[in-house]
């Protein structure tokens, strides 16, 4: 079962991009009440709904439970709706994490968890063909360009040389 | 948060009329703003693309802006992997 956990971040940079539909990598994503409600927020819940063949699981995460959770990473700069995905990814032993937030990220990765960003989404995409080499390149620049992902266009020449010599390789 | 993204002339229309300040001042502002973050881009990109070493990229914007650039370009890096070959 190929299933993720996400944050706000993915969902919105794949659909600043108008490529929501590559989130279907996934069987199955699992998205906390808050994420959910920063999603609806955005108006990409509606967007996420309408890709039927992603499968989402909405995981209701109480108040204590956050708040808990809070203290053990309080020398972070993270807001609910990244604690709320912390809880979850500690509930969900078997599940990928998916963020484009550094520091949720590092904080995943030392919970031991696998964690991929929006950029790994979309090649990921071009592996399974749901890409042509034309539109990964595409998206790559759309992604450093026109996005909010917290990584500049410093990234991009970069991004697609190394996509190059790894395919390569 | 959603943002409302406005353009250079309206950002500056904007400014003359709330900051308080003369479009000379201000402008001079924009400038050596924006020519600090041009500065920053550049030689971020020179250090990624290997045209300059560490040692001379620390030295022009400072030890945190390397490591932070470091820290996003391993994220990438990891992306990439997975994303190619599943690891």
């Amino acid at each position: 079962m190929n299933k993720a956990i996400t944050d706000t971040g993915p969902p919105l940079h794949l659909n600043q991009i108008g490529y929501i539909r590559l989130l279907k990598v996934f069987d199955t994503l699992l998205v906390s009440t808050q994420v959910k409600e920063e999603l609806q927020e955005y108006g990409i819940w509606h967007c996420l709904t309408k890709e039927k063949a992603v499968h989402l699981q909405e995981e209701t995460i109480i108040d204590d439970e956050i708040t808990k959770e809070q203290n053990r990473w309080k020398d972070l700069t993270l807001h609910r709706a990244d604690v709320s995905v912390l809880v979850l990814v500690q509930r969900t032993a078997d599940a990928l994490a998916l963020t484009d937030d550094l520091v949720l990220r590092r904080a995943m990765e030392s919970l031991g968890r696998v964690v991929v960003g929006s950029v790994g989404i979309v090649i990921r995409g071009y592996r399974e063909k749901r890409l042509s080499k034309d539109e990964l390149y595409k998206c790559v620049d759309l992604l450093f360009n026109d996005s909010s992902l917290y990584l500049s266009r410093i990234f991009r020449d970069r991004v697609q040389k190394l996509i190059e010599e790894l395919e390569e390789a | 948060m959603s943002t409302t993204h406005l353009n250079t002339n309206q950002e500056l229309e904007y400014l003359l009329k709330e900051a308080d300040k003369e479009a000379a001042v201000l402008l001079a502002e924009a400038m050596e703003e924006g020519v600090h973050l041009l500065y920053k881009r550049y030689v971020s990109e020179a250090y990624l693309m290997k045209k300059i070493d560490r040692k001379k990229a620390i030295q022009l914007i400072g030890v945190s802006a390397i490591e932070e650039l470091e820290d996003a370009w391993q994220a990438v890096e990891s992306d990439i992997r997975w994303g190619l070959k599943g690891e």
